[in-house]
C-alpha cells in the first residue's frame, strides 16, 4: 500500500526518523516480532538443529501471521506464533527426514549418514541430538507439540496447557506418554547398550 | 475367581510417571532399586528415559550463532509489505541480538542489594539481642552436657570431655 493511500485511509502511524507511514492495523507484527522473536527462534534452533531451516521457518511463520484473514490480529498472538511456528519446524523435520529415507533407498547398500568418526569418545551428542529430533518427527501431532512446548521451549506445563488450549493435567499425561514413545524408539535405534 | 496379582514392573511404571520433576519417596526409591536390580526390562526402560532425558538436555545446550535472530528476523522482514519493511522498529529488529535474561542482566546489582539486606538483618539481629540470647541458650546446653556426663562418667572425665 502506497504512503498515500494509507495516510487517507486515516490508518497511519508515522515513525518520523524515516519519514515511511507504517499501517496501524499491523504494526504488532512488528511488536510481536521484538516480543517473541527471541524465544521462537531458541524453539526453532532446538527443534531443527540448521541455521537456514531456522531462518525459513521463522519466515514463513511470520508470512502466516501477516496474511491473515481480513488481516485481523489473533487474541493471543504468542499461543498463535508458538502454535504456528511448532507446526512448521515439526513439517519441516518430517520432509526432512523423508527426503532422507528416500535418499537412503536410492543408495544401493548406503552406510549411516552420520560420520561418527570424530567422536571416539563414549557419548555421541550429535546422534543422539538427530536421534531426538527424528524420533519428535515421528510422534503423534498432539504428543510432539507437547514434547517441542515443555521440553525443547520450556514453557511450563500451564503455559503449553494455555499455548495448546488443553488442561494442564492433560499436557502432564500426553509428555509422560511421549516420553515412554521417545524412549522406545530411542532404545530401539541404539545398536549398542546404552550403559551409564 | 483370579485374584488381581500385583505386578511390580507396572508398579514402577506407573509410580515412575508420577515422579517427573519431583523427589523419591524414601520407600519406593528402596522398591525401585531392589527391583531395577533384579529385573533387566525396567532396567532397560530406565536407561532409555534417561537416554531421552539427556538428549533434551544436550538439544537445549546447543549454541548458535550469535547473528542467528537478526538474520531470522531479516528474512521474515523481508516478506512484509514496504510500509512494515522500513519502518524504524524493523531496523532495529535487523540488527537485535540475543540478550540475557533479566535475572542475569541485573545480578551484581541484585548481589549488591542482598549483601545489603543481610547486613540489616545482622544488624538487626545485634540491636535486638538475638545474638546474645543464642549464647545463652549455648552456655546452658554446655552445662546440661557436662551435667551430665559428670553424673555417668565422673567429674575428672567430664572436666576432659568439655575441654577437648
Amino acid at each position: 500500500m502506497s504512503q498515500s493511500r494509507a495516510i487517507t485511509a486515516g490508518l497511519t502511524l508515522d515513525f518520523g526518523l524515516a519519514g515511511v507511514a507504517v499501517e496501524k492495523s499491523q504494526v504488532w507484527i512488528l511488536v510481536a516480532m521484538k516480543d517473541y522473536g527471541p524465544g521462537l527462534v531458541h524453539l526453532l534452533w532446538r527443534i531443527l538443529g540448521k541455521e537456514d531451516d531456522v531462518c525459513d521457518a521463522y519466515q514463513e511463520t511470520f508470512l502466516r501471521i501477516a496474511h491473515l484473514p481480513d488481516q485481523q490480529k489473533p487474541d493471543n498472538v504468542r499461543a498463535y506464533l508458538y502454535r504456528t511456528t511448532t507446526n512448521i519446524a515439526l513439517s519441516i523435520l518430517r520432509q526432512r527426514r523423508m527426503q532422507h529415507k528416500v535418499l537412503s533407498r536410492l543408495v544401493v547398500g548406503a552406510q549411516p549418514t552420520e560420520d561418527r568418526s570424530d567422536f571416539s569418545n563414549e557419548l555421541d551428542t550429535r546422534g543422539l541430538r538427530e536421534e531426538l529430533r527424528d524420533a519428535v518427527a515421528r510422534l503423534p501431532e498432539y504428543l510432539s507439540d507437547v514434547v517441542v512446548l515443555h521440553d525443547l521451549a520450556e514453557l511450563s506445563y500451564v503455559e503449553a496447557a494455555r499455548i495448546l488450549g488443553i488442561r494442564a493435567a492433560t499436557v502432564r499425561v500426553y509428555r509422560h506418554r511421549a516420553l515412554t514413545l521417545l524412549a522406545s524408539r530411542l532404545g530401539r535405534n541404539d545398536v549398542n547398550e546404552v550403559r551409564i | 475367581m483370579k485374584t488381581k496379582q500385583s505386578n511390580p514392573c507396572r508398579t514402577v511404571r506407573e509410580k515412575w510417571s508420577n515422579l517427573a520433576g519431583s523427589t523419591l519417596n524414601r520407600a519406593f526409591g528402596s522398591f525401585l532399586r531392589k527391583h531395577i536390580e533384579h529385573c533387566p526390562r525396567c532396567n532397560r526402560r530406565l536407561l532409555n528415559l534417561h537416554r531421552v532425558e539427556w538428549a533434551i538436555l544436550l538439544t537445549r545446550s546447543q549454541p548458535h550463532s550469535l547473528d542467528l535472530l537478526s538474520r531470522a528476523n531479516t528474512a521474515a522482514l523481508n516478506m512484509l509489505k514496504h510500509s512494515l519493511r522500513f519502518a524504524p522498529k524493523a531496523e532495529r529488529l535487523r540488527e537485535a541480538k540475543p540478550e540475557p535474561g533479566w535475572i542475569i542482566r541485573h545480578n551484581p546489582a541484585l548481589e549488591k542489594v542482598f549483601n545489603a539486606a543481610a547486613c540489616l538483618l545482622l544488624l538487626t539481629l545485634i540491636k535486638c539481642g538475638t545474638t546474645s540470647f543464642l549464647n545463652d541458650v549455648r552456655q546452658d546446653g554446655t552445662k546440661v552436657m557436662y551435667n551430665y556426663y559428670a553424673k555417668n562418667l565422673g567429674q575428672d572425665m567430664a572436666n576432659e570431655l568439655m575441654e577437648s
